[in-house]
């Protein structure tokens, strides 16, 4: 379940130096990136660490299309940036936010030094089109989110009913 | 949230204007951003109904709306007069689109997952009216199997979309024409109407919890004052 892209040999090396263990910090059922250019100009000191869990796609009601919710933590002392996903199984994926009586289209989703950012039912989420071969309940769903300084962070998403709904009181943070 | 400014604030804020000013109330609960949780939905609902004497949780109009008045087609074909064939059941009335990725499916999936907890008599008294805000693609037949995928008993409406917006502007949902290119703007407050009666004293959120719908729902069903 758990998979890490795409980490890079200094953000290794910043987080040894810091005493950090990163197989703590995804969690379980996450998956966790870190690394980048943050860390040496940020004036907290440490780079973002991306971690993502409790991924998941509720069975669609249309063909061809679906929808990706994940929360994401930062436990590192500078922000991060959401901006892009995607996904082999997807033709492609798209970071949207529900309005009061619309959707739009977002270019990013701010991830919080110490903080998180949740993509919720009935928020920001993620729009899949074009999804192949057809999901079932309790297949996994890779999807690959890209970050401003962590890099890509690869994440099994799982699918979930129709009406799944999810646990209350996650205890992700949404604000540091 | 972090979150960039919304481009379309101008028209975000013109739509909420219009929805609050003919619903008589602040819709604060609608579209939060990704932060909140159901739990926090549900309690923003308490909070803003002030209703702490009507049992229900639902938030009160502060008035009444009737039924739409236009009469639609349902998803055999047929003319649907929603106030003649929905009379003396509960009824839960939505305007959304079956393209719609987020919001729509949660609404009614909650509603779903609400009603299949429910007896199967209380089953029976209750009606879900989903009306397609986009009837250019959803065609009856479309309607039908997004509808069944949640509960084959509920209720999917299409018509002119002139006459789709008129009807849901008389509830105080605002619905505009979909334009190509971008997403269906429609308000994604469900109205719950009494069998009583037959007007709608109540209304939820986007954001509802199944919860909040079970606990509600029997009370509606037996025409508890609001």
């Amino acid at each position: 379940m758990m998979r890490r892209a795409a980490l890079a040999g200094a953000a290794v090396a910043a987080a040894l130096a810091l005493g950090f263990g990163l197989a703590g910090c995804g969690g379980s059922g996450g998956s966790s990136g870190s690394g980048g250019s943050g860390g040496g100009t940020s004036t907290a000191g440490s780079a973002a660490r991306i971690s993502v869990s409790n991924a998941y796609i509720p069975l669609s009601a249309t063909p061809d299309m679906a929808v990706a919710y994940f929360d994401i933590s930062n436990t590192g002392g500078s922000a991060d940036r959401l901006t892009a996903v995607s996904s082999p199984s997807v033709q492609s994926a798209a970071l949207n936010r529900s309005t009061e009586t619309s959707m739009e289209q977002i270019d990013g989703v701010d991830v919080p030094a110490h903080g998180g950012a949740q993509l919720a039912r009935g928020g920001t989420h993620v729009m899949l089109m074009g999804i192949e071969p057809a999901p079932r309940v309790g297949q996994q769903i890779e999807l690959r989110l890209s970050f401003q300084h962590s890099g890509t962070v690869t994440v099994e998403a799982t699918v979930q009913p129709l009406t799944y709904e999810p646990p209350t009181g996650s205890p992700t943070p949404t604000t540091k | 949230m972090n979150e960039p400014k919304p481009p379309h604030l101008r028209r975000r804020s013109l739509l909420t204007g219009a929805v609050a000013a003919s619903a008589g109330l602040l819709l604060a609960a609608c579209g939060s951003s990704s932060g909140s949780s159901s739990g926090d939905s549900t309690g923003t609902v308490n909070q803003l109904s002030g209703q702490s004497s009507s049992g229900y949780q639902g938030v009160s109009l502060g008035r009444t709306f009737d039924k739409p008045a236009a009469t639609f087609t349902d998803t055999s074909g047929k003319p649907f007069d929603i106030a003649k064939q929905t009379a003396g059941k509960a009824v839960l009335l939505y305007f959304g689109y079956t393209h719609c990725p987020d919001v729509c499916p949660t609404t009614i999936g909650d509603i779903a997952v609400a009603i299949s907890k429910l007896p199967k008599a209380q089953q029976k008294s209750v009606e879900v009216v989903f009306v397609t805000t986009d009837p250019a693609r959803d065609t009856p037949a479309t309607l039908r199997s997004w509808l069944n995928s949640f509960n084959s008993g509920f209720i999917g409406l299409t018509g002119d979309i002139n006459t789709i917006i008129a009807a849901a502007k008389s509830v105080g949902v605002a619905v505009e024409a979909p334009t190509k290119g971008q997403e269906p703007v429609h308000g994604a407050q469900v109205l719950a109407y009494s069998p009583t009666d037959g007007k709608a004293h109540l209304l939820y959120t986007s954001g509802t919890t199944s919860a909040t719908y079970l606990h509600d729902l029997p009370l509606l069903i037996k025409g508890v004052t609001a």
